[in-house]
C-alpha cells in the first residue's frame, strides 16, 4: 500500500508533462506536437532549443496543455511572473484538473500569494472529489497547502479543518505527509493551544525523527508549558541535528521552515 | 554558356537568401542578462561568462541563510510617503559572481493580477539600491567548483510597503 502511495506521488509530480503520445491519432497535428514536446526534453529547460520546440508544439496543437505548461516553467524559475502566467494560464484553461493545483502550489511556494493560491485550490476542490493531488516536488498534499493559505490569511480554524482532512486522506492512502503534523501543530501554536500543539508535534516526531524543526517547535511548546529545562534540551537537539538534516529546498523557503539563527536565538534567551 | 553560368549563380544566391537563419525570439537561455555598458560595471568579473547558471542549481546563498537576507532587506527599507501609491510585485534579478559580488541588476514588474505594470522609477531605484547594498553573498558551488549564478528577489509591495519577500 505504501509503495502504491509513493508511486502515485512520483507519477503525479515527475510525470506532470509525461504523456503517451499514442493517445493521439497517428499523423495528427497533436501527435506531432506531443512528440515535438518530448524532443524538447533533450535540451536544458529554458534553453533556446527547448523553448523553440515547445513553441512549435503549441503551434501544431494549441489545445496541448502540457506544451503551454512546459513553456511557462522556466519563467517561474527566473522570477518572470508575467510570462509565467501568460503561458501557464493557457494550460490551466485547457486542463484545469491537471494545472489548477500546480498553479496554486507555485503561487503558494514562490510568491506567498495566498489569496490567489486559495482561489485555485477552491476551484480544484469543486472539480475533484476527494484528494486534490500533490505539489510539484511531491512533499505536500495540496489540501495541506490549502489549509496553510487559510492560516496565512488569518482563518486558523479553517486551516486546521483542511489539514486534518488531508491527514485523514493520507492515512487512507497509507502514509501521512512528511510535514503534515508539524503544520497542524503550528496552527495550534498560533492559537496558543499548547497542549494540542504538543500532541501533534509528538505525532510528527516519528515521521522524521532527525528533523531539527520538530525539536525546535517542541522546545517552543515546552516553553509554553513553562518548562525551560525541557525546552533547552529540545533546542540543543535541534541545533545538533541542524547541519545534516535541515530543510533546504533549492528554490524557496518552505512553510514553517526554521533556520539555525532561530534555534540560537532561543538558546541565547535561555542562557 | 555565359547565360547558364549567370542563371546558376542567381539561383544559388536565391537559395542562400531563403536559407538565411530566422532570428529566434528566445535568448540562449530564458532569463539571460547580457552586459549593458550603460547599466553594468565594467570591472564586474565573471569566472565563466558563457556559463552563468541558475541559483537553484548551485545553491547560491547568503550568510546565515535566505531568511537573514530577507531580514536585512526589511531592516534597510524605510517607508516614505511618496511610495504610498506603489503596489504590485517587483522582482530584481541579478548575477552573483563566483567571488560573491553582484551586478547586472534588472527589474521585472507586474501588478497583483500578474499583468504588466510600471512602478515609479524612484521607487525602483530605491529597491535596487537596497539589493545592491547586500554584501554577504555566498557564491554558488557544485562539486567543489564555484559558479557565477543568476539570483532574484521578489517583493510583494502594498501601498509602498514590502509585504513579503520570496522565493
Amino acid at each position: 500500500m505504501r509503495l502504491e502511495f509513493f508511486l502515485v506521488i512520483l507519477l503525479s509530480t515527475l510525470g506532470l508533462d509525461a504523456q503517451n503520445c499514442n493517445l493521439y491519432p497517428e499523423n495528427s497535428p497533436c501527435r506531432k506536437a506531443c512528440l515535438t514536446l518530448e524532443s524538447a526534453n533533450k535540451y536544458p529547460q529554458g534553453s533556446k532549443q527547448s523553448m523553440e520546440l515547445c513553441t512549435k508544439a503549441t503551434s501544431l496543437c494549441p489545445e496541448l496543455a502540457s506544451a503551454w505548461h512546459s513553456l511557462s516553467v522556466p519563467y517561474l524559475k527566473r522570477g518572470d511572473y508575467y510570462n509565467w502566467r501568460k503561458y501557464l494560464d493557457k494550460a490551466v484553461a485547457l486542463d484545469p484538473k491537471t494545472y489548477l493545483g500546480y498553479r496554486g502550489a507555485c503561487l503558494f511556494e514562490f510568491l506567498h500569494d495566498y489569496e490567489s493560491a486559495l482561489s485555485d485550490f477552491k476551484k480544484l476542490d469543486l472539480k475533484k472529489s476527494g484528494h486534490l493531488g500533490f505539489n510539484p516536488n511531491g512533499e505536500y498534499n495540496l489540501r495541506i497547502q490549502k489549509g496553510l493559505c487559510y492560516r496565512e490569511l488569518g482563518k486558523v480554524d479553517q486551516a486546521i479543518s483542511e489539514i486534518k482532512m488531508a491527514i485523514d486522506e493520507g492515512k487512507a492512502e497509507g502514509g501521512v505527509g512528511t510535514y503534515d503534523y508539524l503544520h497542524l501543530a503550528v496552527c495550534y501554536m498560533s492559537k496558543n493551544q499548547v497542549d494540542s500543539a504538543t500532541h501533534y508535534m509528538e505525532l510528527q516526531l516519528p515521521q522524521y525523527p532527525n528533523f531539527p524543526d520538530t525539536h525546535y517547535y517542541l522546545g517552543l511548546c515546552a516553553l509554553g508549558h513553562g518548562d525551560k529545562i525541557k525546552a533547552k534540551t529540545y533546542f540543543e537537539k535541534a541545533k545538533m541535528l541542524y547541519p545534516q538534516n535541515h530543510r533546504k529546498d533549492p528554490y524557496v523557503i518552505m512553510p514553517d521552515q526554521i533556520f539555525l539563527s532561530d534555534i540560537e536565538k532561543q538558546l541565547r534567551s535561555l542562557n | 554558356m555565359k547565360i547558364y553560368t549567370c542563371i546558376f549563380i542567381i539561383l544559388n544566391l536565391l537559395i542562400l537568401g531563403s536559407c538565411k537563419k530566422v532570428e529566434s525570439k528566445f535568448p540562449e537561455n530564458i532569463g539571460d542578462i547580457n552586459f549593458d555598458p550603460s547599466l553594468d560595471r565594467k570591472d564586474f568579473n565573471l569566472c565563466d561568462s558563457k556559463n552563468i547558471v541558475q541559483y537553484y542549481s548551485v545553491n547560491t546563498d547568503y550568510k546565515d541563510g535566505r531568511k537573514a537576507l530577507y531580514e536585512e532587506i526589511y531592516d534597510k527599507f524605510r517607508f516614505n510617503n511618496d511610495y504610498i501609491t506603489q503596489s504590485g510585485i517587483l522582482t530584481v534579478r541579478f548575477v552573483v559572481n563566483c567571488e560573491g559580488k553582484t551586478d547586472r541588476f534588472r527589474v521585472m514588474e507586474v501588478d497583483k493580477n500578474y499583468q504588466e505594470k510600471k512602478f515609479s522609477p524612484t521607487f525602483k531605484t530605491y529597491i535596487v539600491d537596497i539589493i545592491k547594498s547586500l554584501s554577504d553573498w555566498i557564491p554558488g558551488e557544485k562539486d567543489g567548483k564555484k559558479y557565477d549564478s543568476y539570483m532574484y528577489i521578489t517583493m510583494q509591495i502594498g501601498d509602498g510597503m514590502i509585504k513579503t519577500i520570496t522565493p
